[in-house]
C-alpha cells in the first residue's frame, strides 16, 4: 500500500512537471510566420550597384588604451541620410565613412533610378587628414530655403556647412562642444538632434554623447556616461550653448534621440535612447522648458541597451508610440526591443511584446513604413554588432562583467581582449509587417533583405524612384551601403505625398502634422520628424498608403507655429507628391 | 515546532530558516524598489504565491499536517531573485519547478536538488528567450556585495555551513590566481565576479542550503572543493551559468553518495514533523 501511494505520489508529480513544461513551451513557441506566405503584397529588392549607390564605410582605430576592445567601441558610426540637397524634388543620399582620409559619399539622384557621387563637387569630400566623419545632418539652420548640413566628427567641435543653393556646400560655423573626459572617452562622438524648444522658428539642436570616460561602469545601469548639451539657434547666424541645457543634465551612452509631439501639445517631447541604462524622457511643458519624465518608463522596462527611436501615431488615434531598439539575445538578454504608446499625461505603456516586434537581435537602426501601401505602418529593423570569428564569441566576457562591482566594470583594462571574437554577428534585419490589427509578423524571409547579414546600422526610408513606393537605404558598419528598392504587387494600392515648406521661419517645417481624413471614415495622421532613428535621417516628405479605397474627403495641417490650413480631398491628385507652403 | 490555532503548526523561531528568510525578504523588497533590478510586484507575487500555495498544498495532502510553508517562502525569494525576465509567468514556471523538485525529486527521503537552484536551470536550459539570471541588477555597487555578504556570513554560521561557504570561496580564489597565472591575465578581470553581489549570494545563500549540501565538516569541504573546481571550469569553457550547473551536478552526485556517508541529517522542521 505505502509503495503504491509512494508511485501515485510520483506520477503525480511527473504529470504536473510535463503540465508546466508544455504550458511554458506553448507560451514561447513562436508565432506561424507570415513568411510562409510565398505572396507577399510588396517585394523588396537590393539595387545598390545597378542604381550606382555604390559607398564602403570605413572605420578607424581606438584610441590608446582601448585597443584591445577596438571592435566594441569603433563599432557604431555608419549613418546614412537622405536629403534633397539641391531641391529638385527628387530625394538624394548622403552616407559617411569615419576613417581618417576615407571617402564620405553624396549621391545625386538623376531621377532615372540611378545614382552619382558628387561628394568632392558639393564640397562634402575628405577635410583634412585628421578628421573622421561620424555624421552628416541636414537641417534648413538660416531659413533660406536650402538644407545645410551639420556634420559630427570624431572630437568635440561640430562644423556646420552651408548649402549655397547651387549644388555646393561651404564650411559656416563650428561650435565648440565641452565635453567633459573627452580624453577619457573610447570615442568622443556625438549623437544629434534638431529642436525649435523656444520656437522661434529657428531650429536649435540637442547633442548628446555616445560614451563616456571610460567604458560603462555598468551594463544596466551604467552612470559614466557622457553630458548632454542644448545650443540656441540665434536666427541663423550663430548657436549659443544653453547654460542649463534646459534641465537635460544626465549622464548617457546615447545612441539616439526623438524629438516629437509625443503628447499632442504642439511642442516637441525629447526621448534619449540610452545604451548600458535606461532610456530618458522629457516633456515639454510649452514654456522653453522640460520635465524630467524619465519615471514614466522605468517601470516594466527590463531592455537596457537603446539604440534607436522612431516615432509614429501607428493608430492613427494621436496616441503615437516610440520604438526603441534594443538587444535580444537568448540566455543574455530577453527582453528585446520596446515599443512605448502614449496613453495620457506622462503614462506610457510598453507594447513590444504584444505586439511582436520585441524579439529581432542586436537591433540599431530601426524605421516605421508603409511598404504596401495599404495605411498600416510595418516597422523595418536592422540588427548584428560584429560579424567575425564565427567560432569565437564575446558574450560571455560580457556577462562576465556585468557581474562585477562599477569600478571594475567601468575600467577598460579590465576587458577581456576582443580579438577577432563575434559578437551578435551575421544576424538577419527584421521585416515587420503589420497585418492591421496592430500586430506584427517578422516577414524577412520572404524579402529580398533574407541573407543579408551585414553588420546594420542607420537606416534611413526614401521614396528615390518618386512612384509611392518607399524604399529603404541601409548603413552597414565598414561594410557596403546597400539600397533596397521596394515594389508593390498589390497595384490597388494608392497614395499620396507632401513636401511641406515652412514660411520665413522653420523652412524645414518640422514638427508639421498632418490629417488625411478618408471617406470611409479613417483617419490617417503623420508627423514631419526632425531626425529619426539610429544614425540616419529618413525622406522628409509626408507619406500615406491609402490601401484600396482612398477616396480623401479632406487633410487637416498643422504647422509647427500652430497655424492650421485644411483642404479638400478633391484639391490634390492621388498618386503624385504635392508641395504645400505653409500660409503667411 | 509551535502549534497554532486550528491544527495548524509553524517552525520553531529557533529556526536558522527564519533569519535567512528575514535577509531574502528584504532584499526582494529593496529590489521592487530600485529601478536597475527591474522587478515588478506582479512578478513577486506570482513568485510568493505559487510557492507558498504549492508547498503549503504538498505537505498538508502528503504530510498530513497545515505547516506554515516557511521552506516555500524561502524558495519563493529565490524564484523572485534569480529569475529575470520581461514576462511575469516564468516565475509561476521557475517557482513551481522549485517547489515541485522539492516534493518530488527525492532520494532516500531527502531532497535532491536545492530548489531554486533546480528552478532556475531548467528555466534557463529550455526557456532561454525569456528568462535568464543577470548579476548585473544588483547595482554593481562593492558595498551592496558586502552587505549582503556580512548578512550571508551570519546565515552561514547559524545553518553550520561554515565551512562548505568559506572553502568554496578560497578554492574559486585560487582558480582566480591560477587562470590569471596560466593565461597572463589581468587578475582583476579574472577575479570581475567576485566583486558582484550576484557571486555573494550564491555562496552564502544558495549552496548553504541544509537539505541538499553536506552537514559534516569533512564532507562540506570535500563538496565546496568539487563545487569551486567544476564551476572554474565551467566558467574557463565559457558556460554561462557556470554556478548553477556546477551545483546542480554537485548535488545530484552528492544525493547519490549521501545514505552510504550517513550525512545531512534532515532538516530541522522534518525532524521536528517526524517527532
Amino acid at each position: 500500500m505505502k509503495t503504491k501511494i509512494l508511485l501515485l505520489k510520483r506520477l503525480l508529480g511527473v504529470f504536473v512537471a510535463l503540465g508546466i513544461f508544455v504550458g511554458a513551451w506553448l507560451m514561447d513557441r513562436p508565432k506561424p510566420a507570415l513568411a510562409d506566405i510565398q505572396s507577399l503584397p510588396f517585394q523588396i529588392t537590393e539595387v545598390s550597384q545597378q542604381t550606382g549607390a555604390i559607398h564602403t564605410h570605413k572605420t578607424f582605430p581606438a584610441r590608446p588604451g582601448f585597443s584591445h576592445v577596438e571592435k566594441f567601441v569603433v563599432s557604431d558610426t555608419a549613418m546614412v541620410s537622405v536629403v534633397d540637397y539641391d531641391n529638385d524634388g527628387w530625394p538624394d543620399i548622403f552616407a559617411n565613412s569615419a576613417a581618417t582620409e576615407s571617402q564620405s559619399s553624396l549621391f545625386h539622384n538623376n531621377k532615372d533610378g540611378t545614382f552619382t557621387e558628387v561628394s568632392k563637387q558639393a564640397g562634402l569630400a575628405i577635410f583634412d587628414p585628421t578628421f573622421s566623419f561620424l555624421g552628416g545632418y541636414f537641417f534648413d539652420y538660416d531659413n533660406d530655403g536650402n538644407k545645410d548640413i551639420m556634420i559630427i566628427g570624431r572630437r568635440e567641435k561640430i562644423r556646420i556647412f552651408k548649402n549655397q543653393g547651387n549644388g555646393t556646400f561651404k564650411p559656416s560655423l563650428i561650435i565648440q562642444v565641452g565635453v567633459e573626459d573627452s580624453d577619457r572617452a573610447p570615442l568622443a562622438a556625438l549623437v544629434p538632434a534638431f529642436i525649435d524648444f523656444n520656437n522661434d522658428g529657428f531650429m536649435d539642436f540637442i547633442v548628446a554623447n555616445k560614451w563616456g570616460s571610460g567604458m560603462p561602469n555598468s551594463l544596466v545601469d551604467a552612470t559614466n556616461g557622457g553630458l548632454v548639451f542644448v545650443f540656441k539657434n540665434i536666427e541663423g547666424r550663430r548657436f549659443e550653448h544653453v547654460p542649463d541645457n534646459l534641465g537635460m543634465n544626465h549622464k548617457g551612452f546615447t545612441r539616439s534621440i526623438a524629438t516629437y509631439d509625443l503628447r499632442g501639445t504642439g511642442r516637441a517631447d525629447v526621448w534619449f535612447a540610452n545604451d548600458f541604462s535606461p532610456d530618458k524622457l522629457y516633456l515639454n511643458n510649452g514654456d522653453g522648458t522640460f520635465k524630467n519624465s524619465s519615471g514614466s518608463i522605468l517601470s516594466h522596462n527590463f531592455s537596457r541597451n537603446g539604440m534607436n527611436t522612431d516615432v509614429a501615431d501607428l493608430e492613427n488615434d494621436g496616441h503615437p508610440v516610440t520604438f526603441v531598439s534594443h538587444i535580444f539575445e537568448k540566455a543574455y538578454r530577453p527582453a528585446g526591443n520596446t515599443m512605448w504608446k502614449w496613453i495620457e499625461g506622462d503614462q506610457f505603456q510598453e507594447i513590444a511584446r504584444e505586439r511582436g516586434v520585441a524579439k529581432c537581435g542586436w537591433a540599431w537602426g530601426g524605421k516605421f513604413i508603409d511598404l504596401d501601401n495599404n495605411g498600416f505602418l510595418d516597422l523595418v529593423v536592422g540588427n548584428g554588432f560584429i560579424s567575425a570569428n564565427k567560432n569565437k564569441n564575446y558574450w560571455y566576457a560580457l556577462s562576465v562583467l556585468s557581474g562585477a562591482d562599477r569600478s571594475v566594470t567601468g575600467s577598460p583594462t579590465n576587458w577581456p581582449p576582443i580579438g577577432d571574437a563575434s559578437l551578435a554577428g551575421y544576424q538577419q534585419s527584421c521585416v515587420f509587417y503589420n497585418d492591421g490589427t496592430g500586430h506584427f509578423t517578422d516577414v524577412v524571409k520572404a524579402t529580398g533583405m533574407m541573407g543579408d547579414i551585414s553588420d546594420e546600422r542607420g537606416i534611413a526610408v526614401i521614396d528615390y524612384l518618386n512612384n509611392g513606393s518607399q524604399s529603404l537605404v541601409v548603413a552597414n558598419q565598414a561594410q557596403a551601403l546597400k539600397l533596397y528598392r521596394v515594389d508593390q504587387r498589390d497595384s490597388n494600392n494608392k497614395w499620396i505625398g507632401f513636401k511641406l515648406i515652412g514660411g520665413k521661419k522653420n523652412r524645414d517645417a518640422f514638427g508639421a502634422k498632418m490629417k488625411v481624413l478618408l471617406e470611409n471614415g479613417k483617419q490617417l495622421s503623420r508627423q514631419l520628424q526632425t531626425l529619426n532613428g539610429f544614425g540616419s535621417q529618413s525622406d522628409d516628405r509626408l507619406h500615406f498608403g491609402l490601401g484600396s479605397e482612398p477616396a480623401i474627403k479632406s487633410i487637416q495641417l498643422t504647422w509647427s507655429s500652430g497655424k492650421t490650413q485644411e483642404f479638400s480631398g478633391s484639391q490634390y491628385a492621388l498618386g503624385q507628391y504635392h508641395t504645400i507652403g505653409e500660409v503667411q | 515546532m509551535i502549534h497554532l490555532k486550528g491544527k495548524y503548526v509553524m517552525p520553531h523561531w529557533k529556526d536558522p530558516r527564519w533569519t535567512l528568510l528575514a535577509f531574502l525578504l528584504t532584499y526582494a523588497i529593496l529590489a521592487i524598489g530600485s529601478p536597475t533590478f527591474t522587478r515588478t510586484p506582479a512578478q513577486f507575487f506570482a513568485a510568493v504565491g505559487t510557492c507558498i500555495g504549492l508547498d503549503f498544498l504538498l505537505i498538508t495532502f502528503y504530510k498530513r499536517v497545515k505547516l506554515v510553508p516557511l521552506s516555500g517562502f524561502i524558495a519563493a525569494m529565490g524564484t523572485f531573485l534569480l529569475t529575470d525576465s520581461p514576462e511575469v509567468w516564468p516565475y509561476f514556471l521557475v517557482a513551481a519547478l522549485s517547489i515541485l523538485s522539492k516534493h518530488f525529486i527525492v532520494m532516500n527521503g531527502k531532497h535532491v536538488f536545492n530548489p531554486n537552484n533546480f528552478g532556475v536551470v531548467v528555466a534557463v536550459l529550455f526557456c532561454s528567450d525569456q528568462v535568464m539570471s543577470e548579476p548585473g541588477r544588483w547595482g554593481g555597487h562593492a558595498v551592496s556585495a558586502a552587505l549582503i555578504s556580512m548578512f550571508g556570513l551570519f546565515c552561514v554560521y547559524r545553518a553550520k555551513k561554515l565551512v562548505l561557504s568559506l572553502t568554496y570561496t578560497s578554492i574559486f580564489f585560487l582558480g582566480v590566481l591560477l587562470r590569471a597565472e596560466i593565461f597572463n591575465a589581468n587578475v582583476m578581470r579574472v577575479m570581475a565576479p567576485m566583486t558582484g553581489a550576484g557571486f555573494h549570494l550564491f555562496i552564502f545563500y544558495m549552496i548553504s542550503d541544509p537539505a541538499t549540501t553536506p552537514s559534516n565538516k569533512k564532507h562540506q569541504f570535500i563538496f565546496a572543493v568539487l563545487l569551486a573546481s567544476l564551476d572554474t571550469y565551467m566558467r574557463y569553457s565559457q558556460i554561462k551559468y557556470a554556478p548553477f550547473f556546477s551545483l546542480f551536478i554537485l548535488c545530484a552526485l552528492y544525493s547519490a553518495v549521501r545514505a552510504p556517508l550517513k550525512d545531512a541529517p534532515a532538516p530541522m522542521f522534518e525532524r521536528q514533523l517526524a517527532s
